[in-house]
């Protein structure tokens, strides 16, 4: 009789045993769900990161060269400027993916406003600011829209676009930094 | 004294069904987070790029008003004289003072410092650009040296 109602309590902690790693299971199920989702994010936001370091790294490289060997218009395949060349189009980049890094480079009308100092004024003295008298405000000889030839453009604006595909085969917003390039060296 | 063990598998299996439940959140919480950082880290590239392009205009003013800039630099901040126009004031508008739409909205400011005049030799000329957008501000110096004529 003692032997059998110890049989009996056996069966029950297997019985226990069974009912625990099904409820296991089912409470692992979701949370491995859940990881696996976080690590799409994770990679997702790594393709993110690395379209943002190639936006900045190729502009980067843009901006060293000289301002007249970066021609105005859209490109898409490499730039090769006497100083160096500047990888555009299709990039390998991390997390398997290829990233198309586009440029477009357009002119920057800018004018300048300043006043003037009376140069004819009789008490003008170079030395003494107290002398100086300034004039209206004028735009002259600072007007670079490219309407002349004396009003040439001296600005142009730079655009790097990084674009990619998800493997889902959705396009991500593309990666857009833009900046400006004025001519200092005539 | 017997100890009664019935059902004990299942109160540690649900205690521990309900941390991993917790870990999980936890985690789910944080990858949240970590794509406005990403944000964050676009929007500051961006605002940095803006800043050295603005400190391009200021350069470029420079390099064809160097007289205007000097005039208007030591009258205003150098000797602090008043004028019905602060020509220094209006010398830091135009293109080196205003906002912007795009990629955001922001706006930036330029600020210049002559770091020492030696008088027709060689200056050094601090330009500074601040720029501020969606709750970031940045500043993007830049310095050169300055070599004046008289003529």
């Amino acid at each position: 009789m003692k032997k059998n109602c110890q049989s009996l309590r056996n069966g029950i902690t297997l019985t226990e045993i069974m009912l625990a790693t099904i409820l296991m299971a089912v409470a692992i199920l979701p949370i491995v769900g859940v990881f696996s989702q976080g690590h799409r994010l994770t990679q997702k936001d790594m393709r993110r990161i690395s379209a943002i370091h190639l936006a900045e790294s190729t502009m980067n490289k843009l901006l060293k060269l000289p301002y007249d060997q970066v021609p105005t218009g859209t490109r898409t395949n490499n730039l090769a400027a006497a100083s160096g060349t500047v990888p555009l189009g299709a990039v390998a980049g991390e997390a398997n993916a290829t990233y198309t890094i586009s440029l477009t480079v357009s002119d920057y009308p800018v004018t300048f406003a300043y006043h003037p100092v009376d140069l004819n004024e009789a008490s003008y003295n170079i030395d003494k600011s107290e002398t100086w008298k300034f004039l209206d405000e004028t735009t002259a000889g600072a007007v670079f829209d490219g309407s002349g030839i004396h009003k040439p453009i001296m600005v142009k604006q730079y655009e790097i676009t990084v674009s990619w595909l998800e493997p889902n085969n959705l396009t991500p917003p593309p990666i857009r930094v833009s900046t400006l390039k004025a001519n200092l060296e005539e | 004294m017997p100890v009664n063990k019935k059902g004990i598998a299942i109160v540690i299996v649900l205690v521990f069904a309900t941390a991993l439940l917790g870990l999980a959140g936890i985690y789910v919480r944080s990858s949240r987070e970590a794509t406005p950082i990403n944000s964050k880290i676009l929007e500051r590239v961006q605002l940095d790029f803006i800043g050295q392009g603005i400190t391009q205009l200021a350069l470029l003013k420079f390099k064809q008003l160097p007289s205007e800039f000097y005039y208007a630099y030591n009258f205003s901040v150098r000797d602090k004289r008043v004028a019905n126009v602060d020509p220094w004031a209006k010398y830091l508008e135009g293109p080196l003072k205003g906002e912007r739409d795009e990629p955001f909205k922001l706006s930036y400011s330029t600020k210049c410092r002559v770091l020492g005049q030696t008088k027709y030799k060689v200056d050094s000329i601090e330009f500074e650009v601040i720029i501020e957008g969606n709750g970031m501000k940045r500043s993007i110096k830049k310095t050169i040296n300055s070599t004046r004529i008289k003529n």
